[in-house]
């Protein structure tokens, strides 16, 4: 069985919340809060939902039982007889379908949710979702239809049946509830008339208070709501009362309406679970509080109880819940018109909560209600007062630095009531074209624009307030506000106009001409009606020479070409921008700024070519580089007008650009890259100037400078290929005398070509030599002695040829070479030495009849002035008739008289030494062959006769070698020594094989033999000996010859042991590049 | 007439070569003061091991430390690298040759690489290959300095002397002042003959560097080809003012001197070239010839035997010791030891080699001695047995074809003419 309790907990529940659900319903699909849309827009008591708390279950689980419910009781109803029995179930039946209904109403309203939800997904695509769409409700509908007629079925078939009060009360609200007011009505009233001691009966009085206070019968409704109020259920009582008091609101009596709010605050307070009573649910009571707290504001809307409202919300709720009831209650006032109590509200609330986050507002309010009174000088001292108080930084700011939402509110309040000042105060100042009035909305502005920077209306503001400082001739803030005008939107509708009245602003400044005020200003329009800028000055001369030191711009005057600048980035399509930029140049350029200044007259130059102004610039900039030598920057500015058609479109201009391009380069190369560049850079610089500039006048000194520096470099073979363009290329190129005087006196002195093609050649051939290419090198410096007759290494050039000529064994043209070389230089000291080399030279030729003629011709030369020489040219001749086979005694005697009248000190030169040792040598000779061809044979006769000679000539022989070894000759002296030993020698041997005489018998023989060799010993011992000095002598000295072979053979027949076989070890070069390689370290 | 009893290397230029490489390989590692490193591994300990073999130019030590340190890391590739080293140091051409080609294998473009292998194919007389390893190289590096050097050096070896001119002028080109390409030009010009503009090559390249002694070194060589060694010695002097350590310049001195039989000048030159840290078996064979010259048969048997230890394929230095045993030592015993030593090593030797008949000589006095004195007729003048006139004519020394030789059958009766017309000084 059903609890019976729980079913009238349902059905009233049902019954109460049907309205509230109906409503709710509706509310929530009207979209937004209900809440706050109740409480903004409600002008009609709260709605409550006085049903239990212990209520309906309206899950699934409930309505299953529901309808098992509802099955079992259906059968049971079929089984049961007609009587109380039966009228109970049919009165449980119809609860069941009622709360059947219920349920399915609010699944129909959460399918209608979801659908709308889904739909709203989509895109809101397709057809809305329906409320009436919704199958729940139809279902819903049909259950409720049941219901009725069941409980319609119960009155009119049981009545006697014990409930028939709720039914009654059901139906009523039910039909209510479904639009059948009347009948509602009706069944309220049978309720009331029938059982007047109902429980429902209250609630039939309540729900008949409602109607006719919907229906606006207060008389009705208030005795309807007495009679409810009768009740001592404590939610029908309260709300009942609650309902009074908006009777009495209604009927305008508001302070009874306070009171019975009161009454209602107080029982609901009273009705506390603090205190012990709890009649009225939490949220009944709570929600009564606090809407009898709301509709108290209301009320108190209507009466002029300012301090009684504050009083009230203090005590009873506290200062910060009563500052919303109280914010409202100023809204109220505002809506309602009655500004006075507004700003009292407003004023209050402000200072009672200074800083709170609607404090500005507040304020704005405030200013608004004073203005809606007309009275401006509140308005003002409120304005200010806003502004003082809630601008950024401030204090409030600072107090609530955590909430952006409300400073960024607050701010904008601020910020249009600030430009709403100014404006005012502007159009004032224009009116009345007072001084006072500008100064005021200058300052205005001003303090607009420390606050609030980046506004929409701060880009305007700070161009009118440029504007009005310009007009108050503060001609310096003015520029410096019209430039944050252009830096804050460079293509802004103000940018112009600030630019260009910027520019008359500074040129004011600098010009230091101090402007006074009158006593009206009338203000101009924005820019060109302001005033004209300066009229363009011409530009100085300069001159070489001077001294053109930078000088630096004050602050003013590079404001002024900044904003010069400007003016031409900002305005570029402006008639007087060339004039600006050109200014903006000049400025620099009298400041000696030259970089700057052609920086600018180079961006006249690009934009506006065909202006005047830019040739003048143009030919501005090539001055100044020009005039202070800066080859660098005068090469790099020239080469781009050169490159610029239509400067260069002036025949003048473009011949003065293209010398100025030529000579920089050169001098650029010459004066800014040589001290500090490597030789093969310096190179490279020469040798691109000439081959850009082939015609140059400084080319052919250009391709010079390069292969020197290339031979620097080491770069030999491009000093090679440079050397023979030059020739090439240049063999007859010229410089007319003016020219070059006209370079010197330029300071760059230009060389002669000739100078450079002779240097030129000779260092060609240098190159080749250093190369070993000696027959290129003597070709060249042939070449060089052919050309150049007068040149300066002429001499150098022949003997070098005629060396490499020798060396290459083309001996015929070095001949050539060195006579030349003789003949044109008789005066340089190695003349004779190149006399003598040709003589060598005839003697590698074998020509020995010319050696001996050129010789003599040599000797006539040296005959009186060295005697050396002389000596030595003897001694060629000698030699060459040695073989010629013309070399007799005489050819020595001679020699040996040459020597005997040297003077002492030519007589140790080594040539004389040589030629006297070896015309004495050979002038013992004969006397040596002579005694060597005696020997002792023959008759004993001649023997004896042999043998005294040879003893004689022995002796005579050894003094006349070892005057020769006396000599000091090396050679020589080895040589007679050697010869000492043979002389020896030769006689011991004779001695020792000379045969016995026949007339001896064989033993006198042998001791003839014996007595020989006795005396042959010692003269072996001298003959070794003789060979020992001439080895020790060799060994000393030296000398390896063939003398000393000849000793070392002589002596070995005697001491073989002395002289092992030769071992021939070849002689090795020094070259480094087959070194082993040292050891390699172990990582 | 007797023949000739020159004795000329036959080694010739690549001797020369050989030598020059030697010479400055010999001077030990790169900085031998500074200190050895630290050997964290046994790989690293073995390579320490033969650093300090090679800082005392024991070579065959040094490459066998190194090889095994290779073999414990194959990693430590300058283990191997030093190995090829060592051997080209101690002369086993061959052996460093296999090692340096595996490199040149495996990297034929590598200019290190290269260069070693060129070197040593240089020494072991291969110019024609040593000229092929370059190509390459060439080919990738056509401007490299040290390539091109070597490369015109290598062509002058193979007489190309135009390209050799050619390629060093290259060098030139680029470098004026580069000492080697300037001793290449000179020095081939003098292979051409040209001794003159080799000369004035040479003189001019002075100029650039007035201290480079090897200029004079060379210049002194120029004069020796024309015959002059009197001015050659003059020059070598030069080179040696400026730097008396120059080891080429010493031997060169030793060298002519040598052949003029100053031993004394030549053993002193000899010295100071292997003290300058050349030991080859040149320079250690040629000092052994000088102190034989200067009859200092102890130094010189020593000398000699140094020179074979150094140079074991030189198996003339047996012949060597064996006549300094009998000539000035007098000992027998040694000279038997090294002729037939010598015998030994010679596979084809002829058949009327007087080492033979040397031999054959010896056993008969040491068979003789075994026998007791002899008595001989008294004759005047007749000389005494055991004298020390044996052996005099056996310091010819040996030669090929070049000295006259002496035959076992003649041994006797020329000993019996020594002794009586050889005068003892």
């Amino acid at each position: 069985m059903v609890n019976q309790l729980t079913c009238k907990a349902i059905l009233t529940s049902m019954l109460l919340s049907l309205p509230l659900y109906a409503q709710a319903s509706k509310m929530t699909k009207g979209g937004g809060e209900p809440g706050a849309n109740a409480r903004e827009e409600r002008s009609a008591p709260a709605q409550f939902d006085l049903s239990s708390s212990d209520g309906v279950d309206m899950s699934v689980r409930a309505d299953r039982k529901r309808d098992e419910a509802i099955a079992k009781l259906k059968k049971l109803m079929g089984t049961i007889p007609e009587g109380g029995q039966k009228a109970e179930l049919i009165f449980r039946l119809a609860e069941m379908y009622w709360a059947k209904s219920k349920f399915l109403h609010l699944r129909g309203m959460q399918e209608w949710d979801e659908a709308l939800d889904a739909w709203h997904k989509r895109g809101s695509k397709g057809r809305q979702p329906k409320f009436e769409d919704m199958p729940e409700l139809k279902q819903s509908g049909l259950y409720r239809r049941e219901a009725l007629k069941l409980y319609g079925k119960i009155l009119k078939k049981y009545r006697t049946y014990p409930r028939k009060d709720e039914v009654l009360y059901t139906l009523g609200t039910a039909h209510y509830e479904a639009g059948q007011k009347k009948k509602g009505v009706r069944y309220y009233w049978k309720l009331i008339k029938q059982f007047p001691r109902s429980v429902y009966v209250p609630d039939a009085w309540l729900q008949l208070g409602e109607h006719f206070f919907n229906a606006n019968k207060l008389s009705n409704a208030i005795k309807a709501y007495k009679k409810a109020a009768k009740t001592k259920k404590a939610r029908i009582y309260s709300f009942a009362l609650y309902k009074l008091a908006w009777c009495d609101y209604n009927l305008q009596e508001y302070g009874k309406a306070l009171e019975k709010f009161r009454q209602v605050i107080a029982y609901a307070k009273k009705q506390s679970p603090a205190k012990g009573k709890s009649k009225l649910g939490k949220r009944d009571r709570i929600q009564l509080m606090s809407e009898s707290l709301s509709d108290m504001v209301r009320t108190y809307s209507h009466l002029d109880a300012v301090e009684e409202a504050f009083t009230f919300y203090e005590e009873e709720v506290g200062d910060k819940r009563a500052y919303k009831y109280l914010h409202r209650l100023a809204g109220l006032y505002n809506r309602e018109g009655k500004s006075a109590l507004e700003i009292q509200t407003f004023q209050r609330l402000n200072n009672k909560a200074p800083y709170a986050g609607e404090a500005p507002q507040n304020q704005t309010s405030i200013m608004a209600a004073y203005a809606r009174l007309g009275r401006t000088e509140d308005v003002r001292r409120e304005v200010r007062r806003l502004i003082d108080l809630y601008s950024p930084n401030g204090i409030w700011a600072q107090k609530n630095s955590g909430n952006a939402r409300i400073l960024e509110s607050a701010f904008e309040v601020v910020e249009q009531e600030l430009a709403s000042l100014v404006t005012e105060q502007h159009r004032d100042a224009q009116r009345t074209k007072d001084v006072a009035t500008y100064k005021l909305a200058r300052d205005i502005y001003k303090e607009y624009l420390d606050k609030f920077r980046e506004t929409v209306n701060s880009y305007k503001f700070r161009f009118f307030y440029s504007e009005i400082l310009f007009e108050l001739k503060q001609f310096d803030e003015a520029a410096i506000q019209y430039t944050a005008v252009i830096n804050a939107n460079k293509k802004g509708e103000f940018a112009t106009p600030s630019a260009y009245t910027a520019v008359l602003a500074l040129e004011k400044v600098v010009s230091g001409v101090k402007e006074t005020l009158g006593k009206k200003i009338r203000e101009s329009k924005k820019g060109r009606s302001k005033g004209a800028l300066k009229e363009l000055e011409k530009l100085k001369v300069l001159k070489k020479g001077e001294s053109y030191a930078e000088k630096t711009l004050d602050a003013n005057e590079l404001r002024l070409a900044e904003a010069y600048d400007r003016f031409v980035e900002v305005a570029p399509k402006d008639a007087e921008v060339v004039k600006v930029k050109f200014k903006s140049a000049r400025l620099y350029y009298i400041h000696n700024q030259f970089e700057k200044a052609a920086e600018r007259f180079g961006e006249v130059i690009d934009r506006w070519p065909n202006d005047k102004l830019a040739r003048l610039g143009a030919e501005s900039i090539l001055q100044s580089f020009n005039v202070r030598e800066d080859w660098s920057q005068l090469n790099q500015w020239s080469r781009k007008f050169r490159d610029h058609k239509i400067l260069i479109a002036n025949k003048a201009f473009k011949k003065k650009v293209d010398e100025l391009v030529e000579g920089a380069s050169f001098n650029e190369i010459h004066f800014v890259f040589e001290p500090k560049a490597s030789p093969k850079e310096i190179a490279n610089y020469y040798n691109g100037f000439s081959t850009e500039f082939p015609k140059s006048k400084y080319a052919m000194v250009g391709l010079f400078n390069a292969l020197i520096n290339y031979d620097k470099a080491g770069l030999l073979q491009r000093a090679i290929d440079t050397s023979e363009k030059l020739l090439n290329e240049y063999s007859s190129f010229k410089i007319s005398a003016a020219e070059i005087k006209k370079t010197k006196k330029e300071g760059t002195s230009l060389p002669e070509p000739d100078l450079l093609r002779e240097k030129t050649l000779f260092l060609a051939a240098s190159f080749y030599e250093r190369l070993a290419e000696f027959e290129r090198a003597a070709k060249y410096y042939e070449a060089y002695a052919k050309q150049f007759k007068k040149g300066p290494k002429k001499a150098d050039a022949l003997f070098n040829a005629g060396l490499f000529r020798e060396g290459l064994g083309q001996y015929t043209e070095a001949i050539l070479d060195f006579d030349a070389y003789v003949r044109e230089f008789p005066s340089k000291k190695d003349v004779l030495d190149i006399v003598w080399r040709i003589g060598l030279i005839h003697e590698k030729q074998k020509n020995y009849s010319v050696v001996i003629k050129h010789y003599e011709i040599y000797k006539a030369k040296v005959k009186k002035s060295d005697p050396g020489r002389f000596m030595c040219a003897e001694y060629k001749i000698a030699e060459a008739k040695v073989q010629l086979q013309r070399a007799d005694s005489g050819t020595w005697t001679n020699l040996v008289k040459v020597y005997k009248a040297l003077p002492d000190d030519k007589k140790t030169d080594a040539c004389a030494l040589d030629a006297v040792g070896h015309a004495s040598f050979e002038l013992l000779q004969a006397e040596y062959e002579t005694y060597m061809a005696l020997t002792l044979t023959g008759s004993e006769k001649q023997i004896t006769k042999n043998l005294v000679e040879k003893l004689k000539k022995v002796e005579e022989l050894q003094g006349h070698y070892t005057q020769v070894l006396q000599l000091g000759q090396g050679d020589y002296g080895i040589a007679s020594l050697y010869r000492i030993g043979r002389v020896y020698q030769n006689l011991a041997n004779e001695l020792f094989e000379a045969p016995c005489p026949s007339r001896l018998t064989e033993d006198q023989c042998i001791i003839y033999q014996a007595a020989l060799q006795e005396k042959g010993f010692p003269l072996e011992e001298k003959a070794i000996e003789a060979y020992d000095n001439a080895l020790t002598k060799a060994y000393d000295l030296g000398l390896y010859n063939d003398w000393l072979q000849k000793t070392q053979e002589a002596l070995a027949v005697y001491e073989p042991g002395r002289f092992p076989a030769i071992h021939k070890y070849e002689l090795i070069a020094d070259e480094s590049l087959f070194a082993s390689p040292e050891l390699v370290e172990m990582r | 007439m007797k023949k000739s009893n020159i004795i000329v290397r036959q080694s010739g230029q690549l001797a020369s070569l050989f030598l020059a490489l030697m010479l400055w390989g010999c001077a030990g590692t790169q900085n031998k003061f500074e200190p050895l490193p630290e050997a964290k591994t046994p790989a690293e300990g073995k390579f320490v091991e033969g650093l300090k073999a090679g800082r005392e130019a024991n070579w065959p030590l040094a490459a066998k430390y190194f090889a095994k340190s290779y073999a414990l890391d194959a990693g430590l590739i300058s283990a191997k690298v030093n190995h090829a080293i060592s051997l080209e140091r101690h002369g086993e051409m061959k052996e460093a040759a296999a090692l340096f080609e595996a490199a040149a294998k495996a990297q034929p473009e590598n200019i290190a690489s290269a260069l070693n292998l060129a070197r040593v194919y240089v020494a072991l007389g291969r110019v024609g290959d040593a000229s092929k390893v370059l190509h390459p190289v060439l080919k990738a590096h056509p401007d490299d300095i040290d390539v091109l050097n070597t490369y015109a050096v290598i062509l002058r070896l193979d007489k190309k002397f135009i390209e050799a001119i050619n390629t060093a002028r290259k060098v030139l080109m680029k470098d004026q002042t580069n000492a080697e390409a300037t001793k290449s030009i000179g020095l081939t010009y003098a292979d051409m003959g040209k001794l003159t503009l080799a000369e004035t090559f040479l003189r001019n390249a002075l100029k650039l560097n007035e201290k480079d002694a090897s200029i004079f070194v060379n210049l002194g060589l120029m004069q020796a080809r024309r015959g002059n060694e009197q001015r050659a010695l003059f020059e070598f002097e030069q080179g040696l003012k400026l730097a008396p350590d120059n080891a080429v310049a010493h031997a060169n001195i030793g060298a002519i001197a040598l052949r003029w039989r100053d031993y004394g000048r030549a053993a002193a030159s000899y010295d100071k070239a292997i003290k300058s840290g050349v030991l080859t078996c040149d320079t250690s064979s040629a000092l052994g010839y000088a102190l034989e010259g200067m009859q200092k048969g102890k130094d010189a048997l020593a000398q000699f035997g140094r020179a074979y230890a150094l140079c074991p394929a030189e198996k003339e230095l047996l012949f060597a010791m064996g006549n300094i045993c009998m000539a000035q030592l007098r000992d027998n015993k040694c000279a038997l030891e090294n002729f037939e030593a010598y015998q030994k090593s010679k596979q084809n030797l002829a058949k009327d080699h007087h080492v033979h008949g040397l031999i054959d000589a010896i056993r008969a006095m040491q068979a003789e001695e075994e026998a007791g004195p002899v008595e001989l007729p008294q004759d005047e003048g007749a000389p005494q047995e055991g004298g020390e006139n044996e052996g005099q004519a056996l310091d010819a020394g040996p030669s090929e074809g070049n000295v006259e030789t002496v035959k076992p059958d003649d041994a006797a009766s020329s000993i019996l003419l020594l002794n009586t017309e050889t005068r003892w000084s």
